[in-house]
């Protein structure tokens, strides 16, 4: 089992999470965040006031899934995420020792 | 003990016996759900078992033995048992000897009922131990004022209940007040103090049965000599809302017993889908054929409503106990008379019965709700409930209703005294419309509340942003300040989803419709119509525009081209921030208010920004147009040529007469240079001047207006391909120069005429009027930031002054630029406050030059930053 982390623009989460579904996803966590990489912020004036905006919105999606599924829901979201341009995200992919469905103590990938 | 052989066979008796009628009565409720019935019956049961049980393991006399006495209290005190309820039981012994004689029988007897299948509770106390309260353990106290005789020493319990239990109550009155208090005061707090969740809690949620609870304990407690009649407490309830609330009590015993069969266990959420069957089975409804879920549950949270109303009222008549000297005396202080109407101990009613009967002081009693932390008193809620179909026959109508409703709607308690007109039935006397969203469900996951009480939130929610200091509310709370007529924001977040009534997909059409005839029935302006109305149509669109890259600058472009204008910006940000508030408590993360926010500064720099840049071509023919030219269709071909050249602002922000009027103007200009209109509009006056263009224009028009004192709060100038400038400022005349003296007005107006058309040099004004030209008193300092902007316009260098506003600053700043030999093409003046915030348009001035009409050089750009600079210090 692995675990996929995708930063992406708030933009595109409609299209990811549809595109996640297609591929045979069935559940997600969705976040709410905030953060940069090289896309750096800049400052907005209003009203006489500086604003600056340092750290910009994302959306963090969190999936645990089979090995088998991990190459296919990455293509998913490399298709549906990327705009070509600095901000677009990253994903990040980790091992899962386990996981435990709370209900009915199932576990494994059967717990997925 | 061992249990014996008799016993063990008892209790598989009585099992059986048990689960039989249980299943009987199940039965029984599942062909024809009578809640009242239910509980009776199965308290009934309960008690049959437990006499046989007590003649098995205590005494072999039901009233014996002498000492001992078994009450049922709590709910099964009440007879109110249903299936899944814990039983609670009290054994009460004379001496506390008899509680170890009786000790091991009294824990087989409750095993006993274990093994039968029911949930015991049970407490023994010495009969003297009953009369002592536990603060820590009041509910346990509150539990005995239900109580009732299962076995035992009779005579025991009737000390116990006519002599011990009042007791107890005539010593702690006080503390029990204020523990039902406490306990209702917590519960509420859970459920964010409303009745109207989607999935209403029947027993522990507002109105609901534990409410219903609270008034009973409530009437046993309040002393009968202190209530206004004491004929009013009849069975425990007041008599004038007996039968509602009757009858919303045993709707709820209905409810409660269903959930409890469905779910098995002592679960009494209604969720959706329990909603789902209740409706199909029309449960509590004796007299609807079908219903679907929606209207059942309408049903439900107007039971629900009845109890609560009658708990809120009960509870603020909890007596204070003994009244200290200073609290006699702030009492005394507290009655007063707010526009004629007492209020006492923070209740509020009219003076006379008749007037109850008079619309206007209806009205205005719910406007003194509207600006005050008040409540309507019990006998004012009476007598409005007789006066509807007289005020229904007299109320005013058309603007003088919208008038007095604005006062209530602009009020900063306005979301209390709407629900309580709400409540009342006086706010569907003013809007019929309103009547489609009571207490309507519209399921989904996201929302918590009913429509209406969402609506009220809203409005609740916009209030509140005037009082924050920190965080995103104190954000929004600016742009509130800014809005021109918060009135019209009020009703249309009150309308605003009236169309689920009619439509849940397509809403905001539907609402937009209902809003329509309400503002023509009311006869409002068309610019307040188009206000309200835009505000509708697009109430929506900034929660989409939220889902794009708001970063984007294409985003940004696309949102004020739909929102137009700086102040339906303001209004719709305003609206979808207490939109998404009022969702339910956690749909407003901080994530997502940040993004509103910037969101809502990128478009209004962006507004401000690009006025320029999109001007009116002579063969443009948007609907806007189309409505002006509509007013006068012979003059198509010279309408579109005075608006060619002028910003898409000027068309978004007059109405389609004011643009006529100043076509009509601009034809007269060739005889008569300057045309001027001034007109007060509300607490500022208006004026607008159509002239030729020319250097020094705006700094001799802003200098007019101070030297007759005037304080410019905002204005915009435009001109249009031909030269034609068309400038509106608005002002505060402080010190009611023009209104009350006669003929100033007509005065001002001339000098305006004059100096615009150049018969009077502004210079000779402002010295003639140095007099009236005051000096203030600054709460806040502004420090003075000049900001160039050469990149947004592809024609104009765009400035902003932000500056300490002082009179005379827009003459000072626009005086330096004519100076500079700057052109103005567009003009943007705000004020916030003490702060100006000016945003002007320049180009390179001067016919001479071969760059004339660009945007400045770097020279000139410097030039003016100095003599800006040096102006301001």
């Amino acid at each position: 089992m692995q675990k996929i982390e995708a930063i992406i623009q708030p933009s595109k989460l409609d299209a990811v999470k549809e595109a996640l579904i297609e591929a045979g996803v069935e559940g997600m966590t969705i976040l709410e965040a905030r953060g940069h990489g090289r896309q750096k912020g800049h400052t907005e004036f209003y009203r006489g006031r500086e604003y600056s905006v340092d750290v910009l919105p994302k959306i963090k999606l969190e999936l645990v899934i089979a090995d088998a599924m991990v190459e296919r829901a990455v293509q998913a979201i490399l298709k549906t995420a990327g705009t070509g341009r600095i901000g677009d995200g990253k994903i990040f992919i980790s091992r899962i020792d386990n996981a435990i469905r709370i209900r009915n103590d199932e576990r494994g990938e059967a717990a997925l | 003990m061992p249990a014996s052989s008799s016993t063990t066979a008892l209790t598989e008796t009585l099992r059986t016996e048990y689960q039989s009628t249980s299943e009987t009565l199940r039965t029984s409720f599942r062909e024809m759900p009578d809640g009242a019935e239910l509980v009776k019956r199965r308290s009934n049961l309960v008690d049959r078992l437990i006499e046989r049980l007590w003649l098995e393991h205590i005494a072999p006399d039901e009233y014996e033995p002498p000492g001992l006495t078994l009450t049922a209290i709590g709910g099964y005190g009440r007879q109110e048992l249903f299936p899944y309820s814990d039983i609670d039981l009290l054994f009460v012994c004379s001496e506390a000897s008899l509680e170890n004689r009786y000790k091991a029988a009294i824990r087989r007897l409750c095993q006993d009922l274990w093994d039968i299948g029911l949930r015991v509770s049970a407490t023994t106390r010495t009969v003297e131990e009953c009369e002592r309260m536990s603060e820590e353990n009041a509910e346990f106290t509150l539990s005995l004022l239900t109580r009732r005789y299962i076995a035992g020493d009779f005579a025991l319990f009737e000390e116990l209940d006519e002599k011990r239990i009042p007791g107890l109550v005539e010593n702690r009155r006080q503390v029990l007040l204020s523990a039902i208090a406490r306990l209702a005061n917590i519960r509420h707090a859970k459920f964010q103090r409303t009745l109207f969740h989607l999935e209403p809690n029947v027993k522990d949620g507002p109105g609901g049965l534990r409410d219903f609870h609270t008034c009973a304990w409530l009437a046993q407690l309040v002393p009968q000599a202190a209530s206004k009649s004491a004929s009013r407490y009849e069975n425990n309830l007041l008599v004038e809302h007996r039968s509602e609330s009757e009858l919303a009590h045993q709707f709820l015993l209905t409810v409660r017993g269903f959930l409890h069969y469905r779910n098995q266990r002592d679960d009494n959420m209604l969720y959706w889908q329990a909603q789902d069957e209740a409706a199909a089975h029309r449960l509590g409804l004796t007299e609807i054929k079908s219903v679907d879920t929606a209207r059942w549950m309408r049903q439900y949270f107007r039971h629900a409503r009845a109890i609560d109303w009658l708990t809120r009222q009960m509870l603020d008549e909890i007596p204070s106990g003994r009244v200290s000297l200073l609290d006699q005396i702030r009492q005394w202080r507290s009655r007063t008379v707010l526009n004629g109407c007492p209020v006492d101990n923070g209740r509020v009613c009219l003076k006379s019965i008749a007037e109850y009967s008079d619309p206007d002081r209806v009205l205005a009693l719910f406007e003194i709700l509207a600006g005050q932390r008040l409540q309507l008193s019990r006998e004012a809620e009476g007598h409005l409930e007789e006066s509807l179909a007289t005020l229904a026959e007299n109320l005013p109508s058309g603007p003088a209703l919208w008038e007095k409703f604005s006062r209530i709607l602009t009020g900063s308690e306005a979301a209390s005294a709407l629900r309580a007109m709400h409540a009342m039935g006086i706010l569907e006397l003013i809007l019929p419309e309103f009547h489609g969203v009571d207490a309507l469900v519209v399921r989904d996951a996201y929302h918590r509340y009913t429509v209406d009480e969402h609506t009220f939130l809203i409005i609740e929610t916009l209030h509140g942003l005037q009082q924050a200091t920190e965080g995103w509310e104190a954000h929004f709370g600016e742009i509130l300040r800014e809005v021109e007529d918060p009135a019209l924001l009020y009703l249309a977040a009150l309308l605003h989803d009236t169309g689920k009534a009619r439509s849940d997909e397509n809403h905001a059409e539907q609402s937009l419709w209902i809003a329509d005839a309400i503002t023509q029935r009311w006869q409002m302006t068309a610019a307040q119509r188009d206000s309200i109305l835009r505000l509708i149509r697009q109430h929506l669109e900034m929660s989409r525009a939220l889902r794009k890259d708001i970063f984007d600058t294409e985003t940004v472009r696309a949102f004020a081209d739909l929102v137009g204008t700086p102040n339906d910006l303001r209004l719709l940000a305003l609206l979808t921030y207490a939109d998404i508030r009022s969702v339910n408590p956690e749909a407003l993360t901080p994530w997502k208010a940040e993004n509103l926010w910037r969101l809502y500064i990128a478009t209004s720099n962006y507004l401000d920004r690009n006025v320029d840049e999109d001007r009116i071509a002579i063969d443009a023919d948007t609907l806007a147009i189309q409505k002006v030219v509509q007013l006068a269709p012979k003059e198509s071909t010279e309408i579109h040529r005075f608006l060619a050249g002028l910003p898409q602002r000027y068309l978004r922000t007059r109405t389609p007469q004011e643009i006529l009027e100043h076509w009509r103007a601009s034809n007269q200009l060739a005889t008569s240079p300057a045309q001027v209109w001034l007109k007060q509009a509300g607490a500022w006056w208006e004026c607008t001047i159509i002239t030729p263009d020319r250097p020094f224009l705006f700094a001799d028009m802003a200098g007019t207006l101070t030297a007759w004192g005037m304080d410019i709060i905002k204005a915009d100038a435009f001109s249009n391909a031909a030269g034609t400038v068309i400038d509106t400022f608005r002002f505060l005349d402080r010190y009611n120069t023009l209104s009350l003296n006669p003929g100033e007005a007509e005065r001002c107006k001339k000098s305006l005429i004059d100096v615009a058309s150049g018969q009077l040099p502004v210079e000779k004004l402002l010295d003639a009027r140095a007099h009236s030209i005051r000096t203030q008193n600054n709460k806040t300092q502004v420090e003075t930031r000049l900001s160039i902007d050469n990149e947004s316009s592809t024609h104009s260098t765009i400035l902003q002054v932000i500056a300490q506003d002082t009179p005379g600053l827009l003459r000072r700043v626009s005086l330096v630029m004519a100076q500079q030999k700057c052109g103005i093409s567009v003009a943007l003046i705000d004020t916030e406050g003490e702060m100006a915030i000016d945003v002007f348009y320049l180009t390179q001035g001067g016919d001479e030059r071969a760059d004339a009409n660009a945007k400045l050089d770097a020279d000139s750009l410097n030039r003016l930053q100095q003599a800006l600079s040096s102006a301001l210090a």
